[in-house]
């Protein structure tokens, strides 16, 4: 494949961005250290690391969102210091943010000029803002949008090509890009490289954040690793994929995922999901999970794998079908229910979901199991604290004791902390949502340990994962959803993950494009099946 | 260009919605204003003096701080803030102008300038804990409402201030007429009231005219014009009946300058822009680079400036200043804005909607009054007027967003 | 304190007594607070303060602040606000006081009704939160308006004289004012609830991070009507004391005191964004409101600064509240 790193024109790029010694710690916990790196004119600076491995700050600092601890930033020859984000705009520096960050009560115009409104003597001027809107769209390929119509009324794509717009409308030196595919489709995709391709020619430098290793190659033009918090280095963008993963975490990958896969396939039946749908966030989905097994959901995101986790648990209502949970019957949204007959939801942001930070190890752990385990409405605390220090051993939580507030420990420490609380409820259907999002590689393999723990146990665990090799590598069967739908399922020891992005991306708007087990385009394309315990199963996407 | 001739050529691009789908898009959307007509209806049914000159005269001149109350009020919800101390506010800015005409014996402009200052004092007060420090709007305005209360005690030394005469009472009470005669009605009233309609008028003809322009849905043209009409009719009887009192209220054209400068403000201001972008998305504001600590810290300068003409208006009206003035004022300017369509969680709210709002509320407490209902009831009625209008804003966000996922 | 929190700062502080000290102090800020305010009032007002007569004039004004505030910790704990408190007690109060005489019903049962009326307003505050997904400041500030209105309309405007089972609240026992007696009995029943009952501890989930305590499996509505039902109790028993010293139901009794018991769960340590608070800490708060109010009657400040002062006593607090909390996150 024909990638710009190997351009002939070596003609000295100038020098845009120049990082030395940058190092950011929010409180005790240090995010960056040290981090060396220069970006040049005309330049796809690819920024590669798992999550939690610092991208996001490094790019909140180079924007003016986040302030260095210390070291130095230095922009088109000068050294500077942003305080806001309107003065990195104003010195030529444009954000795509991972998050969508529209305000969606306001026009679509009115967005994609937020915070720099043309205004004359105070007054906005309409027409100028829907001419400069304009203007930006055209260059996203959205020309005929009504920019007078709320944000808030489009659909994620478009939401997402509105922010690239927003950034777009900024003269930039440097464009700066997170994560900005997460939730486009392949044409879209192409259209947003195709627009970097042009901004490239004419001297634009870009700071480019993606998962997808084969973009990697299509747009970039050396990646900068980062680990931990650390710049590992910096290689050219056709370095072998197999030697970036192993750059990204430190570490071969096999080693990772130390699934233990069970043999028997008959094993009773713990969670049976039949023709469930919610609007069209979720449409006729069917799916069983049995005891011992780990059943892997992958999806873009925004193809209904939190929906589908929520709406099993009783977190949100569905319209039609039926949940069970070992052979019963539950109603929808009654989540408590659902916990009593042994369902446990490990959601997607802990923060905001999974625990409330002022609060003990202790209470943190025991919110499922207050009420089952009180005499007369008083809390049974001495027997509480026992079993919820035992559980936490068992997971390894690193705490000085349970009295502890949860706010203090580590990212994995935190989330060891929301499994406990199911492993005291004694779940037997455990639904994770991002298991592992901003653990650390350590309490990451500790986790996948206790997964293996209790699917030996005879529980079963339904994971949504959008880290592809955590989902080949410790899933025991893979379903791949797709814009609300379940479209494809996989046995893990034969997936690859050219196979469950292809079944991820496709278009399935179509009616014909329905869901079933291995469809045959998909068998079609994969020209090798490879056991993800024997080998890399990344290096399927390299295109060597 | 005729008017036809402009109609034909710019209908193939424009969007123009069917129009009995455009009745029930516009029932919805102005629904309000449907309530607001009903609220007169119910109550020129229950008491004919309701329409009586005299009447809606004085509804007019004892409701005014309501709505300039509810203007600022409107931004501060917008901004998904709240401000609970207005009333005391009214209370300490009455008590200032009071101080400074009655006891000080100064001239009016000096009791409208010091109380105006006092408003913008307290705006800063507030605005600095809410914007820079970071409290909670309401709990910062729950103290302020202690505070200012308790300065207001201090200043009139828990007894009245009166009179104010002259000029400071006829803010509120004075009139504007006479200037072209009538034979037992006020042609000047007529007249500004001409004017404003075929302002009016105008300025929805030239908006349409943009929105065709910009090729977009726009009402069709028996609505458009059944709309003006309506509103036309509607405005012109008003004038009618109060230039049969006592002529043009000078408080309705300070209303009147106040809306449009606030409308103007919050609709085609960056500024305004701003507040709605802050409401509805903080962090999406702060990420492109508005400048909200400054948005916010303004908004509440302005809320104590609007408070402080509200404390102006409503103690010459009372012609002097009470420790108690202003008690509980907080509820009707929340509730304006409710019923306005504002919403709790901010980024939405017009102030067209929160003057309506207003006006529910004006006519609400005037027609209870009318009616010789027990001062009791008066506050359980607003209570639940409150709990309504917001219960059902949230009802119809979680409806639309059913809809819409 | 109890022992155990002591032993758990202790745990956490290491063996330095250095640091432990200073924790302490950190932790017991308020506490501090009222000893050097009392210290200094002592002196101020020529050791007229610290006389048992004056410290049980203190404790008998502080018992109706302190126990709207008990009723306010549990809401605030939750997350959210009561602005009807003031107003309930008027209600509650009027509610006994008209039972006994318009309606001729035996005092016991009047009282009853009375606190059985505070629950209600505190049901229906907590209903409208709960499952209309009104913000608690707007549903609870109708409340006030509300409940305000109705003591007028069932009052006509007039005190009304109180029943036995009401003015038992504003007598002695012995040498003992019931007040204080209340007072303690409801500090003991919040600090109860808050620390050792499922309900109490669920509490500090829904305030803490009510979306993760929803899927914690924690019954969240049911949680949030009982914490405002708890609050209309509280206000009830607050508004019998109120009535019961003064022997009559004012219309107009308690207004404006949800800012005072606000204040002083506020100044006793809790957090307005929710998850953090104390019963200890609340009746702290309460004495030092009280304390204050006391100093500068003993000091002839005039009444009118009293609420200037107490205006800015709130700020303070609620400006530390959010120091405290910004040091906390980052």
């Amino acid at each position: 494949m024909a990638t710009w790193a190997g351009r002939e024109d070596p003609s000295a790029p100038t020098e845009l961005l120049r990082l030395t010694g940058v190092s950011k710690s929010f409180g005790p916990v240090s995010v960056l250290r040290g981090i060396d790196l220069t970006v040049h004119r005309g330049e796809v600076m690819v920024l590669l690391g798992e999550n939690g491995a610092g991208k996001s700050t490094l790019i909140k600092l180079i924007a003016g969102i986040h302030r260095l601890d210390s070291g130095s930033i230095q922009f088109d020859g000068v050294p500077v210091q942003f305080h806001s984000v309107a003065q990195g705009e104003a010195a030529g520096i444009a954000t795509i943010h991972q998050e969508l960050n529209n305000v969606p009560q306001l026009s679509v115009a009115e967005n994609i000029l937020l915070g720099r409104l043309p205004s004359r003597a105070g007054f906005v001027t309409p027409g100028a803002i829907r001419r400069r809107a304009r203007q930006a769209l055209a260059r996203v390929g959205l020309s005929d949008l009504d920019v007078d119509q709320p944000v808030g009324r489009l659909g994620v794509a478009h939401q997402q090509l509105i922010e690239i717009a927003h950034a777009l409308d900024v003269e930039a030196k440097l464009l700066i890009l997170d994560e900005p595919t997460a939730a486009l489709t392949a044409e879209e995709i192409s259209a947003l490289f195709a627009i970097m391709v042009d901004l490239r020619s004419r001297g634009v430098g870009m700071i480019f954040i993606s998962h997808h290793l084969d973009e990697v190659a299509r747009v970039g033009d050396r990646v900068a690793v980062l680990r931990d918090g650390d710049l590992i280095d910096v290689v050219p963008a056709d370095t072998d994929q197999a030697r970036l993963v192993r750059m990204m975490v430190g570490r071969d990958i096999a080693d990772q995922y130390p699934r233990h896969r069970q043999t028997d396939g008959e094993s009773e039946v713990l969670l049976d999901v039949e023709h469930l749908c919610q609007g069209k966030r979720l449409l006729d989905i069917c799916l069983r999970a049995r005891a011992g097994e780990v059943v892997g959901l992958a999806g873009l995101v925004g193809a209904g794998r939190t929906e589908l986790l929520r709406a099993i648990f009783g977190a949100d209502h569905y319209d039609t079908g039926v949940v069970q949970v070992c052979g019963r019957r539950l109603a929808s949204g009654r989540l408590r229910q659902g916990i009593r007959e042994g369902l446990g939801l490990v959601p997607e942001d802990r923060k905001s979901q999974g625990l409330v930070a002022q609060a003990s190890v202790r209470e943190n752990i025991g919110y499922a199991t207050l009420a089952s385990t009180a005499h007369a409405g008083f809390v049974d605390r001495a027997g509480q604290a026992g079993r919820a220090e035992a559980v936490a051993r068992r997971l390894r939580v690193r705490m000085r004791d349970v009295d502890q507030p949860v706010a203090d420990l580590s990212g994995g420490n935190q989330q060891k902390v929301v499994f406990a609380r199911w492993a005291l409820a004694g779940s037997q259907v455990l639904l994770l949502d991002e298991p592992t999002r901003g653990v650390d590689v350590g309490a990451r393999v500790e986790i996948y340990e206790f997964i293996n723990d209790i699917t030996a146990a005879g529980a079963t665990v339904v994971m949504a994962s959008s880290d592809l090799p955590e989902v080949l590598g410790m899933s025991d069967r893979i379903v791949v959803m797709n814009s609300g739908r379940i479209v494809g399922e996989i046995p893990a020891d034969q997936a690859t993950s050219d196979q469950v992005m292809a079944l991820a991306v496709r278009d399935v708007e179509s009616p014909e494009a329905s869901g079933g087990a291995n469809p045959p385009e998909v068998s079609g394309e994969t020209d090798r099946a490879q056991a993800p315990n024997h080998g890399d199963p990344i290096k399927d996407g390299g295109n060597r | 260009m005729s008017l036809t001739d402009e109609m034909d050529t710019a209908l193939p691009e424009v969007r123009s919605a069917k129009l009995g789908r455009y009745m029930l898009d516009s029932a919805q959307k102005n629904g309000i204003l449907l309530a607001f007509v009903v609220v007169v209806i119910v109550f020129s049914i229950l008491q004919p003096a309701f329409l009586s000159p005299s009447n809606l005269t004085n509804l007019v001149l004892q409701y005014a701080y309501v709505l300039i109350l509810a203007l600022g009020m409107l931004m501060v919800i917008v901004l998904a803030q709240i401000d609970l101390s207005v009333g005391s506010v009214i209370a300490l800015t009455g008590a200032v102008a009071a101080v400074v005409c009655v006891r000080g014996g100064a001239p009016w402009w000096a009791g409208v300038l010091a109380a105006l200052g006092v408003g913008l004092l307290v705006g800063l007060w507030q605005g600095f804990w809410v914007a820079v420090v970071g409290i909670p709007g309401f709990i910062v305005s729950l103290g302020g409402m202690l505070i200012f209360r308790g300065l207001a005690q201090l200043l009139l030394d828990y007894k009245s201030l009166s009179p104010f005469g002259g000029v400071y009472y006829d803010i509120s009470n004075g009139f504007l007429n006479g200037l072209f005669g009538g034979d037992g009605f006020d042609v000047f009233t007529l007249v500004i009231f001409a004017i404003a309609v075929v302002g009016y008028a105008a300025s929805q003809w030239k908006a349409r005219l943009g929105q065709i322009k910009y090729r977009q849905t726009v009402a069709p043209w028996p609505a458009f014009l059944a709309k003006l009409v309506v509103v036309a009719v509607v405005a012109l009887a008003f004038a009618w009946q109060i230039s049969h009192n006592r002529g043009l209220p000078v408080i309705l054209i300070i209303l009147a300058v106040f809306i449009m400068v606030y409308g103007l403000l919050m609709g085609r201001t960056g500024f305004g822009r701003h507040i709605y972008a802050i409401g509805g998305n903080i962090l999406a504001a702060q990420l492109s680079g508005v400048k909200v600590k400054w948005v916010t810290f303004w908004t509440f300068v302005n809320m104590g400036f609007l408070a402080a003409v509200a404390g102006i208006v409503y103690s010459a009206r009372m012609n002097g200043a009470q420790p108690a003035a202003g008690n509980g004022f907080e509820l009707d300017a929340i509730a304006a804005c409710f019923i306005g369509g504002a919403s709790t969680t901010g980024g939405i709210g017009r102030i067209g909607g929160a003057v309506i709002g207003g006006l529910i509320m004006a006519v609400i407490s005037n027609g209870m009054q009318l009616m010789g209902v027990s001062q009791g009831v008066q506050p359980v009625v607003k209570g639940l007027i409150l709990t309504i209008a917001v219960a059902f804003d949230l009802w119809n966000r979680r409806r639309s967003a059913t809809v819409a996922g | 304190m109890t022992t155990g929190q002591v032993g758990a700062v202790r745990r956490r502080a290491g063996q330095d007594p250095k640091t432990w000290s200073r924790r302490f102090v950190a932790n017991n800020g308020p506490l501090m607070g009222l000893v050097v305010l009392c210290v200094i009032l002592e002196f101020a007002s020529h050791h007229v303060f610290l006389t048992a007569g004056n410290l049980s004039n203190v404790l008998v004004q502080a018992s109706t602040i302190a126990v709207l505030a008990f009723g306010q910790t549990f809401v605030i704990v939750a997350a959210g606000i009561d602005l009807s408190v003031g107003s309930a007690a008027g209600l509650t109060a009027m509610v006994s006081a008209w039972m006994f005489t318009s309606a001729q019903f035996p005092a016991g049962i009047a009282l009853a009704a009375g606190l059985a009326c505070g629950v209600v307003v505190g049901a229906v505050n907590g209903l409208a939160v709960a499952w209309g997904k009104l913000p608690s400041f707007i549903a609870t500030l109708a409340m006030l308006s509300i409940a305000r209105g109705l003591t007028f309309v069932i009052s006509g405007g007039k005190p009304i004289p109180t029943p036995s089972s009401v003015s038992f609240f504003g007598s002695m026992i012995g040498p003992i004012p019931v007040p204080i007696i209340v007072l303690a009995v409801m500090g003991i029943a919040c600090a109860v609830v808050l620390n050792l009952t499922v309900i109490g501890r669920s509490m500090y989930a829904v305030g803490g991070n009510i979306e993760a305590a929803r899927l914690a499996g924690l019954p969240v509505k049911r949680i949030l009507v009982t914490v405002f039902a708890l609050s209309g109790l509280f206000a009830a028993v607050a508004g019998m004391v109120i009535a019961g010293r003064l022997q009559s139901a004012q219309p107009g009794a308690a207004t404006g005191y949800e800012l005072n018991s606000i204040a002083a769960v506020v100044i006793g340590g809790a957090s307005l964004a929710g998850g953090v608070g104390r019963a200890s800490g609340t009746l702290v708060g309460a004495l030092i409101l009280t304390v204050i109010n006391n100093g500068l009657n003993l000091l002839n400040v005039s009444a009118f600064w009293q609420q200037v002062v107490m205006g800015v006593v709130i700020a303070l607090a609620v400006f530390i509240d959010v120091i405290r909390h910004k040091g906390l996150s980052h």
